[in-house]
């Protein structure tokens, strides 16, 4: 489904899926492997993709890349066969030893050339948490640097939203299935959002012993930190997630026996589909990530630690300035401006009320909202006043929640 | 009765429908593990086809008219040659009977055991697992559950028993009757399998967090104060070569991999191709490796049609999934068991 939005490849008359059926086929082979990997008493290692793919036992995305025509290609949408840390791993596991072998030494030095050639592990724990700090270890993503391929990522995105239309279904499909077809691509930045979150306030560190000459627990530099936020605002940028009318016109709502699934956008406007909706569960999911308790934590510690690194305050003051950009926002960008203004205030309220978070953390949200109460509408502005009278509840209504989209669930993923 | 001879001995009643094993072997160590071979369909429940259920080292125990099913702990060990040292600390940590017997009939130290209510059980916890998922309440009906014949079989090393069970639910979830034509009444099948475990000349290999393995960890209590008393072992197969002296030598066992035979080849040839074409990319550097097979691994690789998946992922899994067929444990999960269960665990069923 991600590669018929990608390409919009149905001209007319021509159906051929050959294109996606290539890359499904190039995915299952991959997961095939990804799977006896497993038997073989492997773990993930979500790092591996940021070493050049050098591992079976990472989530891979697809690699949407550019042809020489400017047109996205899905030739390398999946590396094929193992990689170079697959034969670390199991060179580790499976190498024999002849008697007399010193197998401890031995072994080590299995990891220590590993490392000297930039290989390690970084596995579930570490990848999977929300309020993540390693720099490189993390699900369905690409390239050696998460700001780098996020950055890449917006301009695959860009391209195939402007050839997004009628072309991403078959003739004589319901014109309502468009709508299930953009959420991929809509969304298909959402992992590498979520890597690049894991910068700021990013710590570079393995599973180091002592040693090994590794490098341990270093704060990610404060400008790459700065670096990945520029980037991931520019992700919520009105212009960015504004859906041009020529495609709104093509949305119907579901045609009779076609309903919405808990893969759809869930929207505010009822049957029609909810422009907006797209909108604010993309503001929502980077708003959430980068304001993440644990993450808000450890930007008030790191500064503290040394002033040139990212404080709290700096961060929601970048996100504010974006949410304030348009002195008199007007149009359909307008909407999208205020509705992160909402989203900021949610979050905002959501991790000064986080018994999670630390409490300089949650005071310095505390005292954002209440410098953010000055510039914005009554009504919002009402909804602060109540927060700051009631902090148990967040007066605001729940942000719309982007729809599912990994292809193993959440909750069962680490059995897999 | 009808009987089957093999590493325990099954007799059964069609009359009564009921299953029987014979008890040949008391007080040794074999492998027991529940599967789930006929699923749900659902993916959010993970109630899948192939699912496994904890890989356990059990025994039998004779006690006056029982047969117990004893499963030792294996967490809380001393590796000691004092035996008083032994018993102080296997008497420190909880063991598990679980399962009780009465014996029907028996000669020669041998004891004749009716499995029937043992085999159609919940024993992947189908109701508790869906109960947490708030899928409704369900209960195991007798009267719609029964032995199924056509996998319940005994070989030389394994004895593999499975049973048809029927849930009754009430207020049952979307996530059930989504895919289940009567939804108040849900059949699955559940299996269990007993194996012989692999001779001992396992040779473990030392854990190290930087390698990419699953954990395998005990404590052993006899360690010495200055050495860490948990011991950590990645879980892997045994390996061995046929030419220990070779660079490269044949396995003396290769690792085989069963695809499924349900896995679409007249439909969709392309695949089939592809999941064999996806397989064949490790087996080079397993057999390369100067380190080579000796394994009783037959790892059935299972294709599962799958509900959800793809229609809006961002990473397209195409129709079906491949599930992980584990035969050591699903990975990720904190592994601990021995490592002799570890080194060599198979399914051979039918």
């Amino acid at each position: 489904m991600i590669a018929e939005g990608m390409l919009a490849p149905y001209p007319g008359a021509d159906a051929s899926t050959k294109r996606m059926m290539d890359m499904s086929l190039a995915r299952i082979r991959q997961l095939s492997v990804h799977e006896i990997g497993h038997t073989l008493g492997l773990v993930h290692n979500f790092a591996a993709s940021a070493f050049g793919r050098t591992s079976v036992m990472d989530y891979p995305a697809p690699l949407f890349t550019f042809a020489a025509d400017g047109n996205i290609t899905l030739n390398e949408a999946y590396a094929v066969g193992i990689g170079e840390w697959d034969k670390v791993s199991i060179e580790y596991g499976y190498q024999h030893y002849p008697q007399g072998t010193d197998e401890a030494a031995a072994l080590r030095a299995v990891l220590d050339r590993a490392a000297k050639r930039g290989l390690y592990l970084i596995a579930d724990t570490d990848s999977r948490a929300a309020g993540g700090a390693h720099p490189l270890g993390h699900l369905w993503d690409n390239g050696a640097n998460a700001v780098d391929e996020l950055n890449r990522m917006m301009k695959v995105r860009a391209k195939a939203m402007s050839t997004f239309g009628d072309k991403v279904i078959t003739m004589w499909s319901p014109m309502s299935e468009i709508e299930n077809k953009l959420v991929p691509i809509y969304l298909s930045h959402r992992y590498q959002v979520e890597a690049a979150t894991k910068v700021v306030g990013g710590v570079d560190y393995r599973y180091a012993v002592r040693g090994d000459g590794q490098p341990v627990a270093n704060i990610v530099a404060p400008e790459e930190q700065r670096r990945a936020l520029r980037s991931l605002l520019d992700t919520i940028k009105p212009e960015v997630l504004n859906l041009p009318e020529s495609l709104l016109k093509l949305m119907p709502p579901p045609a009779l026996g076609y309903a919405r699934t808990r893969e759809s956008f869930r929207g505010r406007t009822g049957l029609t589909f909810d422009a907006l909706a797209p909108a604010e569960a993309a503001i929502n999911m980077t708003l959430g990530l980068i304001l993440h308790p644990e993450r808000a934590s450890r930007l008030v510690q790191q500064n503290s630690r040394d002033a040139k690194n990212p404080s709290l305050e700096e961060v929601i003051d970048s996100i504010s300035k974006l949410a304030f950009a348009a002195a008199t926002p007007t149009g359909m960008t307008g909407e999208i401006q205020s509705l992160t203004q909402v989203s900021l205030a949610y979050h905002l309220m959501a991790l000064a009320g986080d018994q999670r978070a630390a409490s300089r953390a949650r005071s310095i949200a505390f005292n954002k909202l209440e410098e953010m109460a000055i510039r914005v509408d009554p009504w919002l502005k009402s909804q602060i006043k109540r927060y700051a009278e009631d902090p148990k509840q967040i007066p605001l209504p729940r942000p719309v929640e982007p729809p599912p989209g990994m292809p193993i669930g959440d909750d069962e993923a680490p059995l897999w | 009765m009808q009987k089957q001879d093999g590493f325990f001995p099954i007799y059964h009643e069609a009359k009564t429908g009921k299953l029987f094993l014979l008890i040949d072997k008391f007080n040794t160590e074999f492998l027991y593990y529940e599967s789930l071979p006929a699923g749900l369909g659902s993916n959010d429940t993970g109630l899948d086809r192939g699912l496994l259920g904890q890989e356990k080292v059990v025994h039998f125990e004779r006690v006056g008219p029982k047969v117990l099913l004893v499963q030792e702990n294996l967490d809380y060990r001393a590796t000691s040659s004092d035996p008083a040292e032994r018993q102080s600390v296997a008497d420190s940590f909880a063991r598990s009977i679980i399962a009780g017997f009465t014996v029907e009939a028996e000669e020669e130290g041998k004891a004749l055991i009716d499995v029937t209510s043992f085999v159609v059980r919940d024993a992947m916890n189908v109701a508790g697992r869906l109960r947490q998922q708030n899928q409704g309440t369900f209960r195991l009906d007798p009267a719609r559950s029964a032995i199924y014949m056509p996998r319940t079989k005994a070989f030389p090393k394994n004895t593999e028993l499975e049973a048809t069970i029927t849930f009754a639910g009430e207020n049952v979830g979307n996530f059930v009757s989504s895919v289940t034509p009567t939804p108040d009444s849900m059949t699955l099948r559940v299996h269990h399998s007993f194996l012989e475990l692999p001779p001992p000349g396992f040779k473990p290999r030392a854990f190290d967090p930087r390698s990419g393995y699953n954990q395998l960890r005990y404590m052993d209590y006899a360690t010495p104060v200055e050495q860490p008393i948990n011991k950590r072992f990645i879980t892997r197969h045994r390996l061995e070569k046929k030419d220990p002296t070779a660079k490269v030598s044949e396995a003396v066992k290769p690792l085989i991999y069963y695809v499924d035979r349900g896995a679409p080849s007249r439909s969709a040839p392309p695949c089939l191709k592809a999941r064999a074409g996806g397989i064949r990319p490790l087996r080079p550097s397993a057999t390369r490796t100067p380190s080579a097979s000796r394994s009783c691994l037959k790892a059935p690789t299972r294709w599962m049609p799958a509900t959800t998946s793809s229609s809006g992922s961002t990473v397209p899994p195409a129709a079906g999934a491949m599930a992980p067929a584990s035969p050591t444990r699903a990975p990720a999960r904190s592994s601990r068991a021995t490592s002799r269960s570890a080194a060599c665990v198979s399914g051979k069923t039918s």
